[in-house]
């Protein structure tokens, strides 16, 4: 934590990002700068534009406006399939591995695409999933599910990861495990965006934070200083002390 | 006697049910779409089979490997000509119904203009023609040499699933396309790809048709799509392994009607549909839905 932003280099860049379903502007106007290895928080309440954030960036969903620049290559608009080979990477809030295939296949076919091949026994390792490696997906817990989509992201060598409300439903304990590999990933040089509700996670994981709300940035910076920040307090809690 | 002549012949026979249906399953894997022009693809496979022989001297083990490329490029055309536009419709599922019935409309009148209205056969001489004698009962050639060519062939097909990267790419698009384009799988030349390849299991079933059916003919298609629908109804949709089961399974049943109620076996296909929705929705290899 604490990395001095001036001496790494800049990932990611969302420049203007405006995305609008019939009419309704879901995302307006959204900028924000991911350095290597950097940590950011995106918050806001539901609808307010997290999940049609990552989901533009990543490909989902064509951009009215705006640019996304990744590692200094301009990929508005590019499919999918595309962005997560040039290393734009995703977890689902509601993991959705390939049920047919085995843990170390759904690993493995993430990888087939990967510039640069990785291990796939290193990545289940990663992500303390080596032990279940043949498993059935139904074997796994809702726990080894979220960490078996953090290995397909890995599988990818990815540049960004958007980790998508990884934190729900876990137990203090794997939260901790969690938080320690989201470390261990950022030590790697890779940039996170973490979209999350449970802020004392979030106080575990990143460094600052981005606040939406209808669509718009409306605070960035530090989470203790969202905290605190009166615009912030009104759109969580209508005015209340969010901390 | 007769029991046992049934259930070998039934086997024999529900290899190449499993050939016929498992084009449908491959489709339906693809676009999540049943394809009611199917039965018009194995048609247009016997007609290919059929002029292959007599304008080109092949024969129909040969053309069943011909057909192959022929259709894998025909039906990965076709989706990629459709996919976009049932991806944009509010409804796709209705859109492709009405869609492929169009097309087999389409094909089945393109087929009578080209082929006429008369069914066309192949002669019995153009594969081996020697009886297969097991436990003193002799079996059809059409049915032993069908078998063993359709065996193979749905063994490349499993190996290629199970065992090679794009097979591996399809399986996870089949799971889910969405999971798999944001796992740098290009899931819509994926999809493309094995829809052709549902097209070309369908053509292959179409040659051997000609001989299983006694000829081909323009409007044979719909028949032939209900029978396909009814196994991998049966043997739960999408799943491949469950429709080459169910389609031998199939071929006993149809058997067994064929030598103990023949003038009712036709209705095999529906009472299968009918039995399974009532029994065990979610058929034979499919797993049980929890409703919320």
């Amino acid at each position: 934590m604490g990395r001095k932003m001036t001496e790494t280099k800049s990932l990611l860049k969302v420049e203007n990002l405006t995305t609008v379903f019939s009419g309704f502007k879901a995302l307006d106007d959204v900028s924000l700068e991911l350095f290597e290895g950097q940590a950011l928080g995106l918050v806001g309440p539901n609808g307010s534009g997290k999940t049609t954030l990552v989901n533009t960036v990543c490909g989902l969903y064509k951009p009215e406006n705006g640019r996304v620049i990744l590692d200094g290559i301009d990929v508005t608009g590019k499919q999918p399939h595309y962005l997560a080979r040039a290393g734009i990477n995703r977890t689902f809030q509601i993991p959705k591995p390939f049920k047919d295939l085995s843990v170390s296949e759904n690993v493995l076919v993430s990888s087939i695409h990967s510039k640069n091949k990785v291990s796939i026994t290193e990545v289940l390792e990663k992500v303390k999933l080596r032990d279940c490696a043949n498993y059935p997906i139904e074997k796994l817990t809702a726990a080894q599910q979220k960490r078996l989509d953090l290995a397909r992201a890995l599988a990818l060598d990815p540049k960004v990861i958007f980790v998508d409300e990884l934190a729900a439903g876990l137990t203090p304990t794997e939260l901790n495990e969690i938080a320690e590999m989201l470390a261990e990933f950022r030590r790697s040089g890779i940039a996170l965006i973490v979209v999350e509700h449970l802020l004392g996670f979030l106080e575990q994981v990143v460094e600052s934070v981005f606040v939406l709300s209808a669509g718009k940035k409306i605070f960035g910076g530090t989470l203790r200083d969202a905290l605190s920040d009166e615009e912030v307090k009104r759109v969580f809690l209508g005015g209340a002390d969010v901390a | 006697m007769l029991f046992e002549y049934a259930i070998i012949g039934g086997i024999l026979l529900g290899i190449f049910y499993a050939l016929l249906a498992v084009g449908l399953n491959v489709v339906y894997g693809a676009q999540k779409i049943i394809n009611l022009a199917h039965g018009d693809i194995i048609m247009l496979g016997g007609y290919g089979a059929w002029e292959l022989y007599y304008t080109y001297h092949i024969s129909p083990i040969l053309s069943t490997i011909i057909v192959i490329p022929i259709t894998v490029v025909l039906g990965y055309g076709l989706n990629r000509l459709i996919a976009p536009r049932l991806l944009k419709s509010a409804d796709p599922e209705m859109l492709s119904l009405i869609l492929f019935f169009g097309l087999s409309e389409v094909i089945e009148a393109l087929a009578s203009l080209v082929f006429g209205n008369a069914a066309r056969a192949l002669p019995v001489n153009s594969i081996p023609t020697s009886r297969l004698v097991l436990f003193g009962q002799g079996y059809s050639a059409t049915w032993w040499v069908s078998a063993s060519v359709i065996l193979p062939l749905l063994g490349i097909f499993l190996v290629f699933l199970n065992r090679t990267s794009i097979g591996l790419q399809v399986r996870a698009v089949i799971s889910d396309a969405v999971e798999a384009a944001v796992a740098g799988i290009n899931a819509k030349r994926i999809s493309g790809i094995y829809f052709g390849i549902g097209f070309a299991l369908a053509a292959c079933a179409g040659v051997w048709g000609v001989f299983i059916y006694g000829g081909v003919s323009p409007t044979e298609g719909p028949a032939i799509t209900v029978t396909a629908f009814a196994i991998i109804v049966f043997g739960s949709l999408g799943n491949t392994v469950g429709t080459i089961v169910a389609g031998v399974i199939f071929g006993i049943f149809y058997q067994l009607a064929q030598v103990y109620i023949p003038s009712w076996s036709n209705l095999v296909p529906y009472v299968l549909v009918i039995a399974t929705m009532l029994v065990r929705p979610q058929g034979l290899f499919g797993r049980r839905q929890r409703i919320a």
